[in-house]
């Protein structure tokens, strides 16, 4: 990998050459080098198998030139994106980035220190590579604990035994995986006065654990940024609530009062609030929130914020990927629409935007404070951070809060006879964001609550959620008092949320596995 | 540059030897398996909104992925390698790959050491962590071209990026509904090396070509956004000319296509929303666009025998079709004998491979035959675990990336009904048209889709036109209760499907005929 200091010098060379180029108003170059490392688990005690499947890596870098030129009406701007790191071919880059500029109405300049404080001056930490042998030992780490939980289990011991083919038949399976992200970048820009560096680093382990003889199902979730021992946790914790949720019931379609875990909010937060509040879905009128800014959307406890400076946080920026500052936007306060995960182009554009007041309910201008560019990141193929994409709106660590708080026992007390929802999958807006409409499937870690107590597992993949969002942020009644972290599979952001009871969620039963 | 970009898509081809060679010393007792992957690729891409521009841009990029074998402990695992390289890395490619071939076996040697231990510190559930092995395959060698009339590599991104603005032009010009539009343009060439240290040594090319169209009209009851994709393995010349000359995926012209988001999302604004059946099942028809999405779901990822295997049990989840290697629902009934479906990576279609990532010379995977389950789709890891051959199903989206089992053409087979007759002869049901969002269960046992357009049938007739419909029914039930297929099959454009870690967002072809079942018929909630 190249280091932060290579990047940097090589983007001031490049910027050099970019700023020479012919009628070039404006230049920016921005290079990343990036290392990703997984190792995923695929383990099945009734299907010979691996254990330890993908012992992998990706390694990618390169960089991107953007320039901005005179045009017929107004400016002109153009890109260009190149793997690797070939000074001699950078004149060529940025004749293409030239050649391919086009006359974008919207496009005012590159982005520029105007939003808050300077761009720091580099990474706050400087992460070492990991080695073959620790990548490998930190998926075996969750693979040796799950089944150490498990062959540990008194109950599932006795339940093997009873078996003819003993534990093997129980249907054991441990899936999931270790990541570990390592990206740098650095960017030159004729809008800055120095080049600007940065470096993250996120590593994670994600562990569902099964036995479907029992149809039994467990998540267990890990951030860190140290490698040597990361996994374990994960792997008990998913093996734990496997066998917690062991023998699940069914129960009928109705309407019923609930209380969501982590990942069953990471699901609602990922595919319907945040997509929501997006200054690219707002511009485009697709937001559940059309019009809402600075209005109630949800329950004047709750409040969603996004913070991308990183800080007590595991997603660490030190600044964006435009080189802008990072930090915290309030997107729902007390209930209120307050903000929008914003990057420079989009906040300039939806500023500008004479349709913008319909859009968002109220004056961009009153709006101002809400559209600062704390989140312009570049996502390409490989995820964050990387040189062949644009910036555009990216959450990084979202934090749900609410109050007052209470535990979770409380919580399922509030609700007296209702589910205790533990995971969710394939939440989709299925009438289009606006609509608010979702469907989802409850997958795992949940519970039949009766009478303010967890009395039964429910059944894996036994019920589906058919609701509304908007409804479902109305109907919040209570916040857990312990926000923990969470990451999905393929998602780059982190969210921290504690368990939140609604009122009324509709779930109705499907039938379950090849139970029909 | 055109002429940069073709000599870095022809530069790879003269590595082929030195890679079958540096494969070639592979294949011993410690390291009993080893196989490269080499990838160039040239891609131009413009986007644009409401008739602006906003990026044209081109890609060019190597990349490299290396799979092996390697034996510790007296066990055998997997180790893999992977990265995406600059287009003057092309002439060290040969040193780049011996790097990686030396880090995935010491990946694969930590693996089966780690491997060896674990199955003997926990003998309870030890016993399933087995020496991994691959099903035999032919050594195939071979050189498949891409086809195109226009190359991608010789299309500018100035014309891709008017092209786009164009179209997002002509979608506002539509309907004064349409508030936003946006299109997006891909075209590439690509071209793939597959040598390993059993001697196969495949050179293959493609050429796709694909737009991405979205459309929200405001109309006086809400806001309707209507997204579809078209896209085919041909050069940029499918976008003016359309194809005509495949009859099984034939493809509208760009405007044409646009012309029609554009129109159904302005009509659709101004429907009522569908009232649903009240949780009660219903006589559903749906057109081949519909099943598209439908089969993708509920045929084609379930029987993904990685899944099947309970290896994607924390991602996408795994299959209803089988427990375990005793238990499954293969050779049952799991729908009416009217259903056959099948996956065919042989035909044309965004789905067309011979060869997949593995060397395995494509075939069709007939997944359903008169209602029974036949057949899943493999590769030669996971065809080994059933004691299968592989039938060609692994696929990677970048050469740097770790194959996985992947659906390709993959659809119900066509019948013998009239399509128009599945309607007349319905007395009180629904026609469900176009597919738009799915909601589907972990093992894809049950789904929850919603069409784009939901018309009501009453005496054999089509009536009133609904927006926010769709079907909800548990999979086996569905596809037990269908008593019609029509005759009029053809394949439709999935722009991308999401699998694996890190992501890989796959193009493929899916699609069937009008079809008659029953399920739940789905509104607004």
């Amino acid at each position: 990998m190249k280091t932060t200091s290579q990047l940097k010098a090589f983007c001031e060379k490049a910027l050099d050459i970019a700023r020479s180029g012919k009628g070039v108003l404006e230049a920016e170059v921005y290079a990343s080098d990036n290392a990703y490392r997984v190792a995923r688990l695929c383990y099945s005690s009734h299907i010979p198998c691996n254990g330890l499947e993908e012992p992998k890596s990706v390694d990618f870098g390169g960089y991107s030139v953007r320039v901005v030129l005179a045009g017929l009406k107004g400016k002109r701007v153009g890109v260009a994106y190149e793997s690797g790191f070939d000074l001699s071919a950078v004149a060529e880059v940025v004749g293409r980035a030239a050649s391919n500029a086009v006359e974008d109405a919207e496009f005012s300049r590159l982005p520029r220190s105007e939003w808050g404080p300077s761009a720091v001056a580099g990474p706050s930490k400087s992460y070492a590579p990991i080695s073959e042998a620790e990548l490998v030992a930190s998926g075996w780490r969750v693979v040796d604990a799950v089944l150490k939980r498990l062959t540990g289990s008194k109950d599932l011991a006795r339940t093997a035994a009873g078996r003819r083919d003993g534990w093997a038949s129980l249907g054991a399976i441990v899936s999931g995986d270790i990541s570990v992200r390592h990206d740098r970048m650095a960017l030159a820009s004729t809008a800055f006065a120095k080049a600007v560096t940065d470096e993250s680093f996120n590593c994670r382990a994600i562990a569902t654990v099964m036995i479907e003889a029992l149809d039994a199902k467990g998540s267990g979730f890990e951030v860190t940024d140290d490698i040597s021992s990361v996994g374990t946790l994960a792997g008990t914790q998913a093996a734990a609530n496997a066998l917690a949720s062991a023998r699940g019931e069914e129960i009928p379609s109705d309407r019923y009062p609930v209380v969501l875990g982590r990942f069953a909010v990471k699901d609602l937060m990922e595919n319907l609030v945040l997509p929501s509040v997006d200054t690219t879905a707002f511009y485009a009128g697709i937001s559940a929130f059309m019009g809402k800014a600075g209005k109630a959307v949800a329950v004047p406890s709750l409040n969603i914020y996004d913070d991308s400076s990183g800080g007590r946080f595991a997603y660490k920026a030190g600044l964006t990927d435009e080189g802008l500052p990072v930090g915290r936007t309030d997107l729902v306060k007390n209930g209120v629409l307050t903000g929008l995960l914003a990057s420079d182009y989009e906040t300039r554009r939806l500023l500008a935007s004479p349709k913008s007041k319909e859009k968002l309910g109220l004056d961009p201008e009153k709006f101002r404070q809400g559209l600062v560019p704390r989140n312009g990141f570049r996502v390409g193929d490989m995820g964050r951070r990387c040189y062949d994409s644009l910036p555009c709106p990216m959450p990084t660590n979202t934090v749900v809060e609410g109050s007052p708080d209470s535990r979770t026992s409380d919580l399922l007390k509030k609700i007296g006879n209702g589910v205790y929802i533990g995971r969710l999958w394939y939440t989709y807006a299925v009438n289009g964001l606006p609509a608010g409409d979702f469907s989802s499937t409850v997958v795992a870690d949940s519970h039949i609550v009766k009478n303010g107590r967890i009395v039964k597992a429910l059944k894996p993949n036994s019920v589906r959620v058919n609701d509304n969002i908007k409804t479902i942020l109305a109907n919040i009644a209570a916040f857990g008092r312990k926000a923990s972290p969470v990451q999905g599979w393929y998602t780059g952001f982190v969210l921290y949320t504690p368990d939140i009871a609604v009122r009324s969620m509709r779930l109705d039963r499907v039938c379950a596995g090849m139970s029909e | 540059m055109p002429t940069m970009t073709r000599d870095l898509l022809d530069s790879i081809a003269k590595r082929r030897s030195e890679l079958l060679s540096l494969a070639g010393r592979f294949g011993r007792k410690d390291v009993p398996y080893a196989d490269i992957r080499v990838e160039a690729v040239d891609a131009k891409s413009a986007y644009a909104e409401n008739g602006m521009p906003k990026e044209a841009g081109s890609r060019r990029h190597l990349s490299v992925g290396i799979r092996v074998l390697a034996e510790a402990g007296g066990m055998r695992s997997p180790g893999y390698w992977g990265a995406i390289l600059g287009p003057e890395e092309g002439a060290c490619i040969g040193r780049r790959a011996a790097e990686g071939l030396a880090i995935a076996a010491e990946r694969a040697r930590h693996n089966a050491k780690a491997k060896a231990a674990s199955r003997k510190r926990f003998p309870e559930l030890g016993a399933s962590m087995t020496s991994a092995e691959f099903a035999p395959a032919e050594a195939c060698r071979d050189t498949v071209p891409a086809r195109y009339k226009i190359d991608p590599v010789t299309v500018s991104e100035g014309t891709v990026a008017a092209r786009a603005a164009e179209a997002t032009k002509l979608a506002l010009s539509v309907d004064k509904k349409i508030s936003y539009a946006h299109q997006h343009l891909l075209t590439f060439r690509n071209r793939r090396l597959f040598v390993s240290s059993e001697g196969a040594d495949l050179d293959q090319s493609f050429a796709v070509t694909q737009a991405s169209t979205a459309a929200v009209a405001r109309g006086k009851d809400g806001i309707q956004i209507i997204g579809d994709a078209i896209g085919h393995q041909r050069g940029w010349e499918m976008l003016d000319e359309g194809v005509t000359d495949d009859p099984l995926m034939p493809i509208p012209t760009l405007d044409s296509f646009v012309r029609n988001i554009a129109k159904e999302a302005a009509e659709l604004s101004d429907c009522p929303q569908c009232p649903g059946s009240g949780g009660k099942e219903t006589v559903l028809v749906t057109d081949p666009h519909y099943n598209t999405l439908l089969v993708h779901e509920i045929v084609g990822h379930p029987s993904e025998l990685d899944r099947a295997l309970k290896m994607e049990t924390g991602y996408a989840g795994r299959s209803w079709f089988l427990q375990d290697a005793k238990r499954s629902q293969l050779g049952l009934q799991i729908a009416s004998s009217k259903v056959s479906a099948y996956s065919d990576p042989t035909l044309p279609g965004l789905g067309h491979y011979k060869y997949d990532d593995e060397g395995t010379r494509a075939r069709r995977v007939w997944i359903i035959k008169n209602g029974v389950l036949n057949e899943l789709m493999s590769g030669r890891q996971t065809a080994a675990a059933l004691g299968l051959r592989s039938n060609g199903s692994y696929f990677v989206t970048s050469g740097a990336m770790v194959g996985i089992i992947r659906m390709n053409n993959t659809v119900f087979a066509g019948g013998g009904d009239d399509p128009g007759k599945l309607i007349s002869e319905v007395d009180k049901g629904y026609y469900l048209v176009g597919h738009k969002t799915p909601s589907i269960a972990e093992s894809r046992e049950n789904f929850r889709i919603t069409a784009r357009k939901v018309y009501e049938i009453k005496n054999g007739r089509l009536g009133r036109l609904y927006r926010n419909g769709g079907m909800m029914a548990a999979s086996k039930s569905y596809l037990m209760s269908v008593d019609g297929v029509g005759s009029d099959f053809r394949m439709i454009t999935i722009s991308t499907c999401g699998k694996g870690l890190p992501m890989q967002l796959k193009r493929m072809a899916n699609g069937g005929p009008t079809m008659r079942g029953r399920g739940i018929l789905t509104g607004a909630d």
